[in-house]
Order: structure tokens, then C-alpha cells, then sequence
């Protein structure tokens, strides 16, 4: 008894760029395994989580000393995220936050952009970090876009934009804001296609 | 198509031991091996602890070379990144014992009729070393005995219980001028002579589940201690595994099973990346690294 496990890399058409997600088909199963088993398969892949971001809303002080700039706008959400915004592409690209103090300090984790370079082929660019979710830095995030598109879209008076996060790995995305939804396009590759072969037996009928 | 295997070291139970992803790569004549840059892009996509990749050795001293790299660095040594490898090739019908061409120089690998591995590997006894600054504190415990072996300080308590509760000062820990700082105490369990932790943050890991490197500074200790050549470890990780020690000569010989969790292949996409000239991937370049 094994389960077909696939890794994708998304938000990428290259292997080796975009965000990991280990992908595993259990709609077909009449029995699905026990709480203890999603966990476990997951510390095992060992792939970034993505972290939900709610609506925005007020401020914060602890982040300029933190990432080092001087934040131009600063937003929070109900959950702790914030969202910085900065002057300057290429200041988000080389950005090196004080992790500690972020995941000391600063909620759940940041969000910091700035308008792109017109070199970049991108409207905006970002990079999230999220410590405490032992996520150092998240290669790209779905999620942060929802939080993203709303402030760009209203200080860019536009409701379709091309995003780039620059972190190491890079990952690019279309988003459109249609009333109170975020649509977020992007491409993802398949980079491993496997068998996982440590199934609970007999808690999975096929 | 290449193949990789998602191995658990160190143990006889999934999700538990130290995981490695083993690549055979030696059935590929030298032309169409990869880029040098593609194994760490490769080892940090798959992000386990450490994988190994299976080449063609380079003469008749041996019958594979075999690379470790972590998702940052490439490895000087990988205790369980070579269990994991052997468990494979052993698996596919490779007799042995084989013969690993390393960074660490050649050493050999056998398996037993049980399909259990044995490493052997120099043996790294710790010397007695006065207790660095912060070490206590920073371990929320007094150590009976501090050393310094293998490039780790080895820190003995005197209660197993105290060893697994631990919750060091990581960040004090980093400090030190060593890979990592290993904790041990007798044994409080039947099956086991010894308990022990690994933490080497100065290497980017905060806890490794189960080091093989760490048991060829532990062995000698305890093969002292306990007037004895053959002992079994227990490493108390949130994972846990289990390292048999049979010291012969200044040979320390580690002993594990393993398990195969998942079986599979790269994407053909994955096989033929273009190398992005202007940023090569992270670590390359960097010192390496030992780890278990």
C-alpha cells in the first residue's frame, strides 16, 4: 500500500525556483489516515508552510530597527502580520532582517515591498519573512499577495498587477482584485514524482 | 530518469531516525553527470537534513564515491547520509562490502543478515577541557565532565532525564568555536547504554535527530566509562534513534537500520536546469561543514 506524493515548485515555470509543496491525493480514499499522520509526513518532506494572512489595519513601532529601513507605510493585520513598504527595489532585494528580533518582537512575521525597478518586468516586489512559523523566509507566498494587492492596488489605482518575490529563490504572480477577492495566476513544475511507502495499513482503503 | 529514495537513518520505524535523500548517479558515464552547481540546488530543493549522491568512483581504491551535501553546504562527513546510501545500494542488490571514496577518505560499509549497516569510521575521543564560559547556563544543567572531540565539545550530565528535557540557549551555543555541542548521560532504558543530544546551530540546525559522527566521540567515552567495547546508543531527539558503537582499535565501527519512506523520480525538467550564471546557489563556495 503507497500513496503517490508529488513535489512542485510554484509560482515558477524553472525547477529550483518558486515555492516547494509536496502535493498527495486522498480524495479517492473511503478512509483517510489519522490526525498524527499528515504531521508526520509533513516534518518529513521538511517543506515551507504558507501563512494565512487576514484583512490589514493600524501600525506598528519595533519594525524600522528590525529590517533596517525606515518603513514609508506600515500596516498590521488582526493576526499579527505586518506589511512594510519601503523606498527602492533594489533595498527589498538586499534586505537582511534581524530574524531574532522579528520573531522576539514583531508577531507572526513581516511583509516588506517597494514599488519594482522597471528593468524587472514587474509592477511591485516583496519578500516575506515569518520566524516564528520557523519559516526564516518564505520563498513565495499566495497568501502575502492578499495583503499585498489591496494597498498597491489602491496606491497604483489598478486592479491588475505582476508581482515578483525577490527572495533567493524568486517566484513571480498575477494578481487581479475583483471586489472583495484577490485572483492570484501563476505556473508551477513538477519537480519529483514519487511513492511514499509509509502508509498507516489498513487505515487507508484505495 | 534518476532515481531518489527519501531514507530514515538510524531507526526501524518511518518518521523517526535521521532522514537522507540518496541519488544514484553511478550508473552515468562522466560526460553526463551534472553541473557541479546542480548537486547543492538539488540537496536544498529536497531539504532533508543531508542527501547523498552515489557516483562512479574515480579508481580502484574504491567501488563508489559518495558526496554529502546539507540544503547550505556540501559535507566533510555524513554518518546517516551513508547509512541511507549503503541501505540502497544493498537494497538493489549490490554486494558488499562497498567501498565509499569521501572527503573523509575511503571507508567501508557492510551489511549484516538482519539488513542492518555497519560504518567504519575513526574513532574521535574527546579530551577533558576545563567547561567553556556559559556552558551550564546555557544548557540549564551542570555538566560532570566537559570535552572536546571530533571538533564538538562532548558535555556529560548526570541524570538521562535531565538530557532529555534539555531546551539549550542555542544562540550561546553557536558561539563556541566547534561544529556542536553534544549532551549524554548514562542510559534509562533497557536497550540502551547511553542517551545523547546533538545540537549544532553554528550550522544552521538546531537539533540533529540522530549523528553518527557524534557516536565515534561517544563511543570512546563510554567504552571508558563502563569498561566495555560494545554499546548501543540512544539518541532522545524528538525523532530518536538507535547507533550500535564497537570500538576496534582506534576504529569506531556504528551500527543502524534504516527505512525507505518514499520511493521516486526526479522530473525530466529537473535533470537539464539551466545554471542562472549570475547567482550561483547558496553555499557554494563555503567551507564545509561536518555534521553526523
Amino acid at each position: 500500500m503507497t500513496l503517490r506524493l508529488r513535489t512542485v515548485d510554484a509560482f515558477t515555470d524553472r525547477p529550483f525556483t518558486g515555492n516547494p509543496a509536496g502535493v498527495i491525493r486522498l480524495d479517492d480514499r473511503a478512509e483517510l489516515p489519522p490526525e498524527s499522520w499528515y504531521r508526520a509526513v509533513a516534518g518529513e518532506l521538511n517543506l515551507s508552510e504558507t501563512a494565512f494572512l487576514e484583512r490589514w489595519d493600524g501600525a506598528d513601532y519595533r519594525l524600522p530597527a528590525a529590517i533596517g529601513h525606515q518603513p514609508e507605510y506600515l500596516g498590521v493585520t488582526p493576526s499579527g502580520y505586518l506589511l512594510a513598504v519601503i523606498d527602492g527595489d533594489s533595498e527589498v532585494r538586499r534586505l537582511r532582517p534581524d530574524l531574532a528580533t522579528i520573531k522576539q518582537q514583531v508577531g507572526h512575521g513581516v511583509i516588506v515591498s517597494a514599488v519594482a525597478a522597471e528593468s524587472s518586468g514587474a509592477d511591485i516586489v516583496s519578500r516575506f519573512f515569518a520566524p516564528a512559523l520557523a519559516v526564516p523566509e518564505d520563498p513565495v507566498t499566495g497568501a502575502a499577495h492578499t495583503v499585498l494587492l489591496p494597498y498597491w492596488s489602491q496606491r497604483l489605482g489598478r486592479t491588475e498587477l505582476t508581482a515578483a518575490q525577490v527572495s533567493p529563490r524568486g517566484g513571480r504572480l498575477a494578481l487581479r482584485l475583483v471586489g472583495d477577492r484577490v485572483l492570484i495566476t501563476g505556473r508551477a513544475v513538477t519537480v519529483l514524482d514519487a511513492r511514499l511507502l509509509s502508509v498507516p495499513s489498513g487505515r487507508l482503503a484505495s | 530518469m534518476i532515481r531518489l529514495r527519501i531514507v530514515d537513518a538510524f531507526t526501524d520505524r518511518a518518521f523517526a531516525g535521521n532522514p537522507a535523500a540518496v541519488i544514484r548517479l553511478d550508473e552515468l558515464a562522466p560526460d553526463q553527470l551534472p553541473d557541479e552547481g546542480w548537486y547543492q540546488q538539488l540537496a536544498a530543493e529536497i531539504n532533508t537534513p543531508a542527501t547523498g549522491f552515489v557516483l562512479p568512483a574515480e579508481d580502484d581504491q574504491a567501488d563508489f564515491r559518495l558526496r554529502w551535501f546539507s540544503p547550505r553546504v556540501e559535507l566533510e562527513l555524513c554518518g546517516h547520509a551513508t547509512l541511507a546510501s549503503s541501505h540502497c545500494l544493498f537494497d538493489d542488490g549490490v554486494a558488499g562490502p562497498i567501498r565509499f571514496a569521501t572527503r573523509a577518505g575511503v571507508f567501508s560499509v557492510r551489511q549484516d543478515d538482519s539488513g542492518a549497516v555497519t560504518l567504519d569510521l575513526p574513532a574521535q575521543p574527546a579530551s577533558r577541557i576545563e567547561p567553556p564560559d556559559g556552558l551550564s547556563e546555557a544548557l540549564g544543567a551542570e555538566p560532570v565532565w566537559v570535552g572536546e572531540g571530533g571538533g564538538k565539545y562532548l558535555a556529560v550530565l548526570a541524570d538521562p532525564a535531565t538530557v532529555r528535557g534539555l531546551e539549550p540557549d542555542l544562540a550561546v551555543l553557536a558561539g563556541y568555536p566547534v561544529h556542536g555541542v553534544i549532551v549524554t548521560a548514562g542510559s534509562d532504558v533497557e536497550h540502551a547504554d547511553f542517551v545523547s543530544r546533538f545540537f549544532p546551530p553554528a550550522l544552521g540546525i538546531a537539533e540533529d535527530p540522530v549523528t553518527g559522527s557524534a557516536h565515534t566521540v561517544l563511543g570512546p567515552y563510554w567504552a571508558g566509562r563502563l569498561g566495555r567495547t560494545e554499546l548501543t546508543g540512544l539518541q532522545v531527539s524528538p525523532r530518536t534513534g538507535l547507533v550500535g558503537v564497537r570500538l576496534v582499535g582506534d576504529r569506531a565501527e556504528l551500527t543502524g537500520t534504516a527505512v525507505v519512506v518514499l520511493d521516486g523520480r526526479l522530473a525530466p525538467a529537473v535533470v537539464d536546469v539551466p545554471m542562472p550564471a549570475a547567482s550561483p546557489p547558496a553555499g557554494t563556495g563555503t567551507p564545509a561543514a561536518p555534521i553526523s
